[in-house]
């Protein structure tokens, strides 16, 4: 009896571990996105069908077979659409993004969440805050500091309503 | 970041083994003699740990003592103070930047922005830098590695650049800056879990050379208790016999 269910158990764990592994090596013209922040890993070389990133030249959206480019990543929402049609939609502080001529693709963020981890009312708060110490920062760095980050909790705000 | 094929190579070798060929960076010989270089140590500030140190910092001596005497000295980043301790002595003019209380708790992305603006700030300018740190494979396998970093002009001189967009200038600078914080980090937290397993098998070797110890010394412990309840019982009854 108890063997029988080890067997049961190992076999749906198996089938679990299948099914988290990433899709199989990108072929030609196929467009490999690793995604990671230092929270979490979103995609590692998994197959997209487009990325848009925002950056400090402009919001723009990656698809296969972009020409190879390097960008600064500003705050804002990456939306990865999934080769199956699925959207998901990330939120990024900052970080790069780089198109390497293989058209794999790199995404680095120091912070991302999913959209639906967002707190709309925590984002207004911290927003607010941080134009209170924006207003009252004494010197050049500190009101840098605190322009980034009344920037980011702007855009988080945008982002989560 | 691209893995280099000759770290393959590398990986063949251990503690044991005759010291592995200096990796070549994707440079001309004349032209490498010249270049300006940082070496980051990635250590921590706690010991105990085997070897994981050592290794780091006997790397480094190793790439200071092969350099061409007509080549400018290169700059030493010490990253916890095992690293400082084991370099400061013999590369004292070298040294740039260091930065401790590392390992305490596990390195989070803000220190490796730290330790990346501290190093844009000492400002010295280099041309090419290189991480050392122990990479982690598994609980007993860990692999001393390099990982090179570039500075902005560097970047905008390389061969491939040219298949690149247009990129703007100070939107390079930032993705350097960036990158260079991003490998930091990546290094850090490697470091960090081969420290950790490290010691892990540190400890578990020392538990093990211990149980000699400890066996020979429960005997003795017995034997003694065993002596002063002999005694005890002696006098007992002899003070019992005397009074008959």
């Amino acid at each position: 009896m108890s063997v029988a269910l080890r067997g049961l158990m190992r076999s749906a764990v198996r089938r679990v571990q299948v099914r988290s592994f990433a899709a199989e090596p990108p072929k030609e013209g196929e467009m490999a996105l690793t995604f990671a922040a230092g929270n979490k890993v979103f995609y590692d070389k998994v197959v997209v069908k487009q990325v848009d990133v925002p950056s400090f030249s402009g919001a723009f959206g990656i698809l296969p077979k972009h020409v190879p480019t390097l960008a600064v990543l500003r705050p804002g929402v990456v939306t990865v659409l999934e080769n199956d049609g699925k959207q998901n939609k990330i939120f990024v502080s900052s970080g790069t993004v780089t198109v390497n001529d293989d058209s794999s693709v790199q995404v680095l963020a120091e912070e991302a969440h999913p959209l639906d981890s967002l707190d709309r009312g925590a984002a207004q708060e911290a927003l607010s805050k941080a134009q209170s110490e924006l207003s009252s920062a004494a010197n050049d760095k500190a009101k840098a500091e605190a322009a980034i980050a009344v920037e980011v909790a702007e855009e988080i705000v945008k982002a989560a309503s | 970041m691209k893995k280099k094929p000759d770290e393959d190579a590398n990986k063949k070798a251990d503690a044991s083994a005759p010291p592995p060929p200096p990796e070549e960076l994707p440079v001309d010989k004349e032209e490498a003699k010249t270049l300006k270089k940082i070496y980051i140590a990635v250590t921590s500030d706690r010991g105990l740990c085997g070897g994981v140190h050592s290794g780091v910092a006997r790397r480094i001596r190793r790439q200071m003592a092969a350099l061409p005497t007509e080549s400018p000295v290169p700059k030493i980043v010490c990253i916890g103070d095992k690293s400082r301790a084991m370099l400061r002595r013999q590369y004292a003019a070298s040294m740039l930047v260091s930065v401790k209380d590392i390992g305490r708790i596990a390195p989070v992305f803000a220190d490796a922005s730290t330790m990346a603006a501290a190093i844009t700030e000492a400002g010295y300018t280099y041309d090419i830098g290189e991480i050392f740190y122990n990479k982690f494979f598994s609980a007993v396998k860990y692999e001393l590695s390099m990982v090179p970093f570039f500075n902005k002009t560097r970047i905008e001189s390389a061969p491939n650049m040219n298949a690149f967009d247009d990129v703007d200038d100070d939107q390079l600078e930032c993705y350097a800056e960036w990158t260079l914080a991003a490998l930091l980090y990546y290094a850090l937290k490697e470091s960090a879990a081969s420290e950790q397993s490290a010691r892990m098998s540190a400890m578990d070797n020392a538990t093990k050379n211990a149980g000699d110890m400890i066996r020979k010394l429960t005997l003795l412990f017995n034997r003694t208790r065993q002596a002063v309840i002999t005694r005890e019982l002696i006098e007992i009854i002899s003070g019992a016999a005397a009074l008959k």
